[in-house]
């Protein structure tokens, strides 16, 4: 066991490297002089030289990265060229937000997709199985951003039932959270609804199930204690690999709702070359999908041990 | 990560027959564009612009925040949808199946060192990924397919390596190894013909996502060059009109969804015939 | 028959969609009653404001609330007018070198330490520090002993003298009609030295002390900025308000909604709202608009093919529709057909150039390029940004002439048209910093420039040498004026710009709201304004 942990381990903390010489190589990159991010559109060229050498632009690539990781490793994160405030300070600012959102729209979904996946598992080979798998395949094609449009349109401005996006800053459902958690949620609802249904249905299905149901046991406890926990398994992985997707759709949402979170963050910080805040952000992300898909690794190491020959 | 199928055949082929119905519409249109409309979709066409106009008369959906027709724009987008799908998906198809082959039947360190490069790439967050590389080379029709193709190979990547694992056992590849014939004709002539079938499933669900993400670039403001018409580009110059002229959200966010929808249909019907003709 | 029926429930449909447009409920009619004291300003922001600090920020929104808290030694007035600020008098030497200022002796910065001359000598020094990086330091450069002290040859800028604690005087290196300008921009405001050592400078941005009307009360990033009436304030009885308070995170259209439901008090118009707003009688008294001292226009690269040539820069400036890009800003402000705006001191009358297709392939088949050739515009990337870049593109695709359109960020771009031979074409606007007409043709057209912000690196020695010839006469002499007149005439003949618009501003206020008014160069002085109910 503590082999696969210690292999597991190491093999995020290389990923996490590769991961910062791609943000530092990617966004040194990017074309735009970042000395003008600060200065501004009417600087002369003494005080653009000025601030890329007081920022230690010139100097050869390996040493930058290097002074990077450095800095990295004590959390500076550096200032963000658009505010002067500390990157670490405006994440831990705009968290929050993100974290709100992505887990409100993450519990309605998955709650939500967990109860018609199982309710409608049973009853497989229906019309209904169809519908769901219709049903589901269409939902997960609807954009984001144009559901997100569409909601507001509705609800907002036609029905006056909602506030048109912002931000509340608190749990009611009844504020500000709901038609973004909404937009976000109901993908995440068809997701889990299409893969509840089709794993615990075949759970279900199978002879064992069968057998026990033949034994008489209530069909309540049949579902609950047998069929999901089968299940279970590879829902707690897609739980894990939702993670990056949902930092994906957090971007769209949150731009469509004019949300103050981590995703309409980053898309600011890349428009406005916008250099720490963009690493910042993305390494950020990046971390919180390693982290959780090391969790859900090693969980599912422990769940299921045939895992840890592989 | 298999992907499960509908159950059974006739579901199946009725799911396909469906999605090649509306693929085929798309298709259509996008062909025929020049001939389903009589306007130019980057010509101004409003004497005076004052505000979009409504559906009616001259113009069957009206015209845009520019003044220009929406449906000329619908229709000559269907054809910038298709080919920045098309091209990205092929990029991310050749990409990630020499990976998934190689890593398969290499094995061994090439197989972790590749797996690891998936992991890394997988841990990214994509769209963020997506919009750092669109703002370091300059965008065209041919730059933004390039982009997601190499954003998204991982899951041919991992789905042809899951394959291969167990191809590589059968008989005929034995036979092949132990008669000393090169690694490159293995690959090509007994393990890529066997990978196939789910390539294509892959090929259908891949078009569709790439739909979906120039989608979201274009939304962003990211995707093809103005004045290109791109769906995505079209419902975030709109966005703001959406009080006053609601259809010019609502059309080309559905097209949107009704590319994505068929290319789905054509990709979960194909499954269960895939494995049907495997086994 | 079926026709109508279709467009019947077509209309119906339409009129299900439709969304009210009320204005916000309205109180007593207003009459001429004397201001009242109380109440909270509300306003909304879609973001916090970069700056607080007089020092960093340069764009509207940060100006705004660094008026709200700080002071110049002179201000404008109503228009664009010099008049005392912190200062009670002063004086200019014959030769325009030596200025000196008696300062006000009942100011007091919100903490209640007394303001002193010393106050001034350090705000001013502050803006010169290098590791300040601000954009306003170049106004301050014609200061004598400020390079010295840029480059860290000197602890202090001589230029800057305090000979006694209500005076303080400046030594210029060259006679500057605009130095009472510079001194109105908010760089110059004067700020609490105390809370600058005590907070440092990055973190004063949070923490900012000044003699401002408002002090700031409370500030959560991305939520809300409150700033509160400063009860120390030297002009009495002002601000009425008791509170600004803004809230962050608005977008417009959530702006425009919550101000028709009364919950904010002022509101810029949507874009797609406002024909039918400016067809409502009811919100004629609610609009506030002004024409800017801007311009916003089409640059031509001078050194770039085929824009090195008159008559192709001229084919631009016939083939562009300008009518149209007025209607794509809903009328909003006027059509350019020169470098200054209408609104600007010594502005005066030039002949701009028709919008005539025909002639422009005329003029394109003069200069052999009868059939056409391809380029590329350079233009911000924001939505609003790129319909009138649409807009050029299309009138100039019916010349012969196929544009690429480059959208980029605005950085991006000031970075991308400094370089020479980088962009041939561009979309920018120019702002007025001050309301003098050098502003314009000194900074944009005169051939020096060309490192900062000539951008068409147009040089013209005839041009150059008017342009020199006016800059240090004084602003009342009449042959300033007529020197940039001239000047300007020469430069629209060569047509290195194709200038478009002068766009207006303008915004919807509550009927509450009282003594509002929209100012060319700065955001609205709030201090004056007070709230019915």
């Amino acid at each position: 066991m503590t082999g696969y942990v210690v292999r597991r381990v190491l093999r995020a903390i290389t990923t996490l490297l590769g991961t910062t010489l791609i943000i530092f190589v990617l966004v040194r990159v990017v074309p735009a002089d970042p000395a003008v991010s600060i200065a501004g559109p009417k600087a002369d060229p003494e005080t653009l030289a000025m601030i890329r050498k007081d920022l230690g632009l010139d100097d050869p690539l390996v040493v930058q990265y290097g002074r990077y990781l450095g800095r990295l490793a004590r959390g500076d994160f550096g200032r963000s060229y658009m505010s002067g405030r500390r990157v670490a300070e405006v994440i831990a600012d705009r968290l929050p937000a993100t974290a709100l959102l992505a887990t409100t729209s993450l519990a309605l979904g998955f709650l939500a997709g967990l109860v018609v996946g199982i309710v409608t598992a049973a009853r497989r080979g229906s019309a209904i199985d169809v519908a769901v798998l219709l049903g589901t395949l269409v939902g997960l094609s609807i954009p984001t951003f144009w559901l997100g449009n569409i909601l507001i349109y509705e609800f907002s401005y036609r029905l006056h039932l909602l506030p048109l996006g912002g931000y509340g800053g608190d749990w009611r459902l009844d504020s500000h959270l709901l038609l973004p958690a909404a937009t976000l949620g109901i993908g995440e609802f068809f997701f889990y609804a299409r893969f509840v249904h089709t794993n615990v249905g075949g759970t279900l299905a199978s002879d064992y199930i069968r057998t026990a149901r033949a034994k008489g046991v209530p069909p309540g406890r049949l579902y609950f204690m047998h069929a999901l926990r089968n299940a279970l398994i590879p829902i707690v992985t897609l739980l894990g690999l939702d993670i990056a997707a949902l930092m994906s759709g957090v971007v769209l949402t949150e731009t469509v709702f004019n949300w103050p979170g981590l995703g309409r963050l980053a898309v600011q910080a890349v428009f406005s070359l916008d250099v720490p805040l963009v690493s910042g952000t993305v390494l950020f992300s990046a971390v919180l999908v390693l982290f959780a898909n090391l969790v859900v690794d090693l969980l599912y190491g422990v769940i299921d041990p045939r895992v840890q020959r592989g | 990560m298999a992907l499960t199928g509908l159950g059974s055949a006739r579901r199946s082929r009725r799911f396909l027959a469906a999605g090649v119905v509306l693929v085929g519409a798309l298709t259509l249109v996008a062909l025929a564009a020049p001939w389903l409309t009589a306007y130019d979709p980057d010509a101004i066409v409003v004497a005076l612009y004052r505000g979009p106009l409504g559906p009616g008369g001259a113009h069957p959906l009206g015209t845009d925040t520019l003044g220009r027709d929406v449906w000329a724009r619908l229709a000559y987008g269907a054809r910038t949808s298709l080919f920045v799908g098309a091209l990205a998906m092929a990029i991310s198809l050749l990409i990630g199946t020499a990976v998934g082959l190689v890593a398969g039947y290499f094995g061994g360190l090439v197989d972790a060192a590749l797996m690891w490069v998936v992991d890394l790439v997988l841990t990214m967050p994509s769209l963020l990924l997506l919009i750092v590389l669109a703002t370091i080379l300059p965008p065209s029709i041919l730059t933004i397919p390039l982009v997601i193709g190499i954003i998204g190979w991982t899951t041919f990547a991992r789905t042809v390596r899951g394959e291969v694992l167990t191809l590589r056992e059968r008989d005929y590849v034995q036979a092949a190894r132990a008669l000393g014939a090169a690694n490159a004709r293995i690959i090509v002539r007994h393990l890529l013909p066997g990978v196939l079938p789910g390539v294509v499933v892959l090929a259908a669900l891949g078009m569709s996502g790439a739909i979906v993400v120039d989608a979201g670039l274009s939304y962003l403001g990211l995707g093809v060059p103005l004045p290109t018409p791109s769906w995505g580009r079209m419902v975030s110059d709109s966005q703001t009109y959406i009080a006053v002229a609601p259809w010019l959200v609502f059309a080309p966010g559905l097209s949107i969804a009704l590319a994505v929808v068929g290319f789905n249909l054509i990709g979960h019907g194909l499954i269960d015939l895939v494995e049907r003709r495997q086994a | 028959m079926r026709r109508l029926a279709w467009l019947l429930a077509l209309g119906a449909l339409a009129a299900a969609c439709a969304v009210p447009l009320d204005p916000p409920p309205s109180g007593a009619p207003a009459g001429d009653e004397p201001p009242r004291s109380g109440g909270v300003l509300r306003l909304g922001d879609a973001e916090d404001p970069r700056y607080l600090d007089p020092a960093r920020g340069y764009d509207v929104v940060s100006w705004s609330f660094e008026q709200m808290l700080f002071n110049t030694l002179v201000e404008y007035d109503q228009g664009t007018n010099i008049v005392p600020g912190l200062v009670e008098t002063w004086t200019t030497s014959p030769d325009g070198r030596h200025l000196s200022f008696r300062l006000r002796h009942d100011v007091v910065f919100s903490t209640g330490r007394p303001f002193t001359a010393a106050d001034v000598k350090f705000s001013l020094e502050r803006l010169l520090k290098p590791s300040i990086h601000s954009q306003g330091a170049e106004f301050f450069h014609g200061l004598e002993g400020a390079t010295d002290y840029i480059a860290g040859a000197a602890k202090e800028v001589r230029g800057i003298r305090v000979p006694a604690p209500d005076r303080v005087e400046f030594d210029l290196i060259g006679i500057d009609p605009l130095f009472l300008h510079k001194l109105a921009m908010p760089f110059a405001a004067v700020v609490d030295r105390e809370a600058v050592e005590r907070f440092g400078d990055d973190d004063f941005n949070a923490h900012p002390v000044g003699t401002g009307a408002f002090v700031l009360q409370e500030w959560v990033y991305g939520q809300r900025l409150r700033l509160a009436r400063n009860p120390r304030y030297f002009r009495a009885g002002r601000p009425y308000l008791d509170a600004v308070e803004a809230t962050i995170g608005v977008s417009p259209q959530l702006a425009w909604l919550k101000y028709q439901r009364g919950e904010l008090d002022v509101a810029t118009i949507p874009p797609a709202e406002y024909h039918r707003v400016l067809a409502d009688p009811r919100y004629r008294p609610l609009l506030i608009s002004r024409t800017t001292l801007r311009t916003n226009y089409l640059g031509l690269n001078c050194e770039v093919a085929p824009f090195d040539r008159v008559a192709v820069r001229q084919a631009m400036n016939l083939a562009i529709n300008k009518q149209r890009l007025l209607e794509l800003a809903d009328g909003q402000g006027a059509i350019a057909n020169s470098i200054l705006p209408p609104d600007m001191p010594g502005a005066g009358p030039v002949a701009g150039y028709p919008h005539d297709p025909e002639a422009a392939r005329l003029k394109l088949g003069e200069a052999g390029l009868a059939d056409g050739f391809e380029t590329t515009l350079w233009a911000y990337r924001d939505p609003e940004a790129l319909r009138p870049a649409q807009s050029i593109q299309e009138d100039l695709h019916l010349i012969g002439v196929t544009v690429n359109l480059k959208p980029v960020d605005f950085p991006a771009l000031i970075e991308a048209v400094r370089h020479p031979g980088t962009v041939s074409l561009f979309l920018l606007g120019w702002e007025a910093d001050f309301p003098d007409p050098s502003n314009f043709l000194t900074v944009l057209l005169h051939s020096r420039s060309r490192d900062t912000n000539n951008n068409t690196f147009y040089a013209n020695p005839e041009v150059d040498h008017l342009l020199d010839e006016a800059e240090p006469l004084l602003v009342n002499d009449p042959r300033r004026f007529r020197l940039f007149h001239e000047a300007e005439v020469l430069v629209m003949r060569d047509a290195p710009w194709v200038p478009l618009l002068h766009p207006a501003g303008s915004a919807v206020r509550h009927p509450r709201v009282r003594d509002l008014e929209l100012h060319p160069l700065r955001p609205s002085r709030v201090e004056g304004v007070w709230l019915a109910w």
